[in-house]
């Protein structure tokens, strides 16, 4: 009996439980409407993929390698240069002559010039002025390995020619102009990545590893044929100061003022237009 | 008549589809309310369910009554749907004790009507269903057989025991109903 009324007293309080209100038919259509068109439709093309440019954490390793090579590629320069005007050694007024067209030295005298070419020069020009100074009117004796790797990069190849420079001058200095070309167009990325940093207001620990090997390689040039151009010397030196500047950054803490610092002196030296007129092209 | 909004809605016409939906949705959606209580639950069950059977509609083959079908797959949803509520609640709940330690004070004592859903609230889900299909929705024994795939002897055993756990929860108020 109490079984009976509780089973009718349950009955008429399940159909009270969680009694719904109105349907909300338009609402819910809506949203079943759009799904259903959505999967209506064909799967479009699968989207370009677009990655994000962003630094990897490990990008110092990246540029210690290309400063590796950098200074692997330099090195051999300067062991093929030296090895090339050691044996351009043994006719030296051959060469000074070339520009004047004047008669090649004698090879009686081939091993003195060895020693100073500057003399041959004249004799070979058939000037009498005094020893070491070169004859007027002819071209000023080609020194020891010396190259002008800036004049080579942008002065025109007809201009170089008749400047007096020999063929195996030119190969020889080959070397040392990509080494050069190399070494200002990673220096160019330092000073971009600094700017870049600058901008954002952040703090990259990396970058005064990075320009301390690029400082290396700078040094290196600077004492190469490269540093005989005064133009490029005069680069090359500033440059030195700066990565200088950035290889002894302290820590994270306090980066960013110095790294702004830093930045300014660039901005003044004018070193990326510099950079850029030298690289062209990079 | 259905047969042939089913046929058209299977072609991929949306009015058949519409058709179908004003149909059934009262019932779907009353179902999904008895379930959950709640209004927003209640419109993303039946949304699922009716977007699932409109896109799954080359499997209805008629062996059965598309309402029949249809309810499967709704209850199939809501059932799911309140798992994953109830295990987001579970998860909820040690958070929402700690912040009602100091707050809480002696409350009345529940009437019959709030003793009685949390009495349903806390039956095994099993039982719950049969109990509100049958007793809250009124679906007989062989329809909830057809929805749950079980055979109708088995709803009517579980609605029996769903009852005696309620009776027993409610033990307190049997006072109220045999007087």
């Amino acid at each position: 009996m109490i079984d009976d009324r509780f089973d009718e007293t349950l009955d008429a309080l399940a159909r009270e439980h969680n009694r719904a209100p109105e349907t909300p038919r338009e609402d819910m259509w809506a949203a079943i409407a759009a799904a259903r068109a959505a999967e209506r439709q064909p799967p479009a093309a699968p989207a370009p993929v677009v990655i994000p440019m962003r630094r990897p954490p490990n990008v110092w390793w990246r540029w210690a390698g290309v400063g590796g090579a950098l200074a692997a590629t330099l090195l051999i320069g300067i062991v093929i240069g030296r090895s090339s005007s050691s044996d351009r050694t043994a006719a030296p007024a051959t060469v000074a002559a070339a520009g004047t067209g004047a008669t090649p030295a004698p090879s009686a005298t081939e091993s003195t010039t060895s020693q100073q070419p500057t003399t041959v020069a004249s004799a070979s020009s058939g000037n009498n002025g005094p020893p070491g100074q070169p004859p007027e009117g002819t071209q000023k004796p080609v020194e020891r390995g010396m190259h002008s790797t800036a004049t080579l990069a942008s002065a025109p190849r007809g201009a170089r020619a008749s400047g007096g420079e020999s063929r195996v001058e030119r190969e020889s200095a080959l070397p040392y102009r990509v080494a050069t070309m190399q070494h200002l167009a990673t220096t160019e990325m330092l000073l971009v990545s600094l700017r870049t940093d600058v901008r954002a207001g952040r703090s990259d620990t990396t970058i005064a590893r990075w320009a301390g090997d690029l400082l290396g390689t700078t040094r290196m040039l600077q004492d190469s044929p490269a540093g005989s151009d005064p133009q490029l010397k005069q680069l090359l030196d500033d440059l030195e100061l700066v990565l200088a500047q950035i290889a002894r950054l302290p820590g994270a803490r306090g980066q960013a003022a110095d790294l702004s610092l830093i930045d300014d002196a660039v901005q003044r030296r004018q070193l990326m237009t510099r950079l850029r007129a030298i690289t062209p092209g990079t | 008549m259905e047969d042939a909004l089913i046929a058209r809605a299977r072609a991929g016409d949306p009015a058949a589809e519409r058709a179908l939906y004003d149909a059934h949705v009262d019932r779907v959606y009353r179902l999904a309310f008895r379930f959950s209580g709640n209004d927003e639950q209640a419109r993303d069950f039946t949304q699922d369910a009716f977007i699932r059977a409109f896109s799954r509609l080359s499997d209805f083959r008629g062996e059965s009554q598309f309402s029949t079908w249809l309810h499967s797959i709704a209850v199939s949803v809501i059932l799911n749907g309140m798992r994953k509520v109830k295990k987001l609640r579970e998860r909820e709940a040690p958070l929402d004790d700690a912040m009602m330690v100091g707050a809480r004070r002696r409350e009345a004592e529940p009437d019959l009507k709030t003793r009685l859903a949390a009495a349903i609230e806390a039956l095994p889900e099993g039982y719950r269903t049969v109990f509100l299909l049958h007793d809250a929705e009124g679906y007989t024994h062989e329809e909830i057989g057809q929805v749950l795939g079980v055979q109708p002897g088995t709803s009517k055993a579980q609605l029996s025991r769903a009852r005696a756990k309620l009776r027993e929860a409610l033990r307190a108020f049997a006072g109220e109903w045999a007087s």
